[in-house]
């Protein structure tokens, strides 16, 4: 997998996005693959955001609302969104408070379909 | 049915649509709100420039949120003055008209509000004239044209050019704190929510500290969308891709139904 193509396209989504500041992609037991941060760490961004996606799916089959769709953490400070990529891999965003959490969801899709693909190809290879 | 330059009675909301738009509210022809992600609103310019502390915030939200009257309970409480609050919630519908027009107004799409729905939670009262946020947002986008000569514009990313070294007295603070938080990563506007100022005035201290050489401009990304009332000038005197408005293009007046013919 391409490492640039993947920042690339962590780049492309916060200048799409108004209010996105800074993202990671992760594999489900918490380690970085790639990041497009700026004041935290991705190592910990990682390890946080793959507990709560494990925690949020979790609690989604337990009280009977099925399928996760995806983590929304609102903050004084802003927002926290984590998508799973697939069963492999998440995409952690890290918003402030001006977010449009909607055209988040509708402008991501695409971007995670993406990522799924370069990692699902880069797994196929290996 | 509610249409754009028709006058507007009772209570509605005009959904803004435009990258990234917004939402204005009208009760009897006065705007009470705005709000867009292109500029901090009330809630962000008083906790975040530390006006009304987190704490404060949070009682006075429980307090008197579910009530509708939230602004009392700030005011109740001592934790901001009436006068004060109203100036904030003032400045901050201006700024997010004048946002949203900047970044680019489509269309608009008007919708009545139900007893059931969620009232604006700090609205300006009694509200504001159409006319008068149609033209100062108008003036606005006018001074805007004289920063883009500079080279600023929404889109650009600043870098300080210097290292910030700490304020040895307090004077000029925004200007420093605009330094601090311009990296080459943050837009204009990331800039006003990190630091809780309004976008207008965030610009103007950007294009000040741009022409005296305190902020360096990366070649800003192209626009991601060029409307139709957006003209791509190919000058090589002037720096390239970078969007200019037509005048009167703003779409704002025409939005808010206002008449800024004969100076009304």
């Amino acid at each position: 997998m391409s490492l640039s193509a993947l920042k690339a396209e962590l780049q492309s989504l916060r200048e799409r996005v108004t209010g996105v500041m800074e993202s990671a992609v992760a594999t489900v037991d918490g380690l970085v693959v790639g990041a497009d941060t700026d004041t935290v760490s991705p190592e910990t961004v990682s390890a946080l955001a793959a507990a709560t996606l494990g925690l949020g799916k979790r609690f989604g089959y337990e009280v009977g609302l099925h399928e996760l769709r995806e983590v929304v953490i609102r903050c004084r400070g802003g927002y926290i969104v984590v998508y799973a990529l697939g069963n492999i891999a998440l995409l952690a965003i890290l918003a402030d408070e001006g977010l449009d959490v909607t055209r988040l969801h509708v402008e991501s899709r695409p971007t995670v379909e993406r990522l799924t693909h370069l990692l699902a190809s880069e797994r196929a290879r290996a | 049915m509610l249409r754009m330059g028709e006058p507007i009675s009772g209570f509605h909301l005009l959904r803004v649509m435009g990258s990234p738009g917004g939402i204005i509210h009208v009760r009897e022809g006065l705007v009470i709100s705005a709000t867009t992600p292109a500029s901090p609103g009330a809630e962000s310019l008083l906790i975040r420039s530390g006006r009304v502390s987190e704490e404060a915030w949070n009682e006075a939200y429980t307090a008197g949120a579910p009530q509708d009257r939230l602004a009392a309970e700030l005011v109740d409480r001592g934790s901001v003055g009436e006068a004060g609050l109203q100036v904030v919630c003032l400045s901050a519908v201006f700024d997010a008209a004048f946002a949203m027009a900047l970044f680019g107004i489509e269309d608009s799409q008007p919708e009545v509000i139900g007893p059931n729905d969620v009232p604006p939670p700090l609205p300006v009262r009694p509200g504001i004239p159409r006319e008068w946020l149609a033209r100062e947002t108008t003036r606005r986008l006018t001074i805007t044209d004289e920063w883009r000569e500079l080279g600023v514009t929404p889109f650009i990313r600043p870098t300080a050019v210097r290292p910030i070294t700490p304020m040895q007295i307090g004077a000029d603070q925004l200007r420093h704190d605009i330094l601090v938080k311009a990296n080459g990563r943050r837009t204009p506007r990331d800039i006003a929510f990190a630091l809780g100022q309004g976008l207008f005035v965030v610009l103007k201290e950007i294009s000040s500290l741009v022409s005296e050489g305190l902020l360096a401009i990366a070649p800003p990304p192209p626009p991601p969308v060029v409307e139709e009332h957006v003209v791509v000038v190919e000058d090589e005197r002037k720096p390239p891709n970078l969007p200019r408005r037509r005048p009167g293009t703003s779409r704002i007046a025409r939005l808010l139904g206002a008449d800024l013919r004969n100076g009304k």
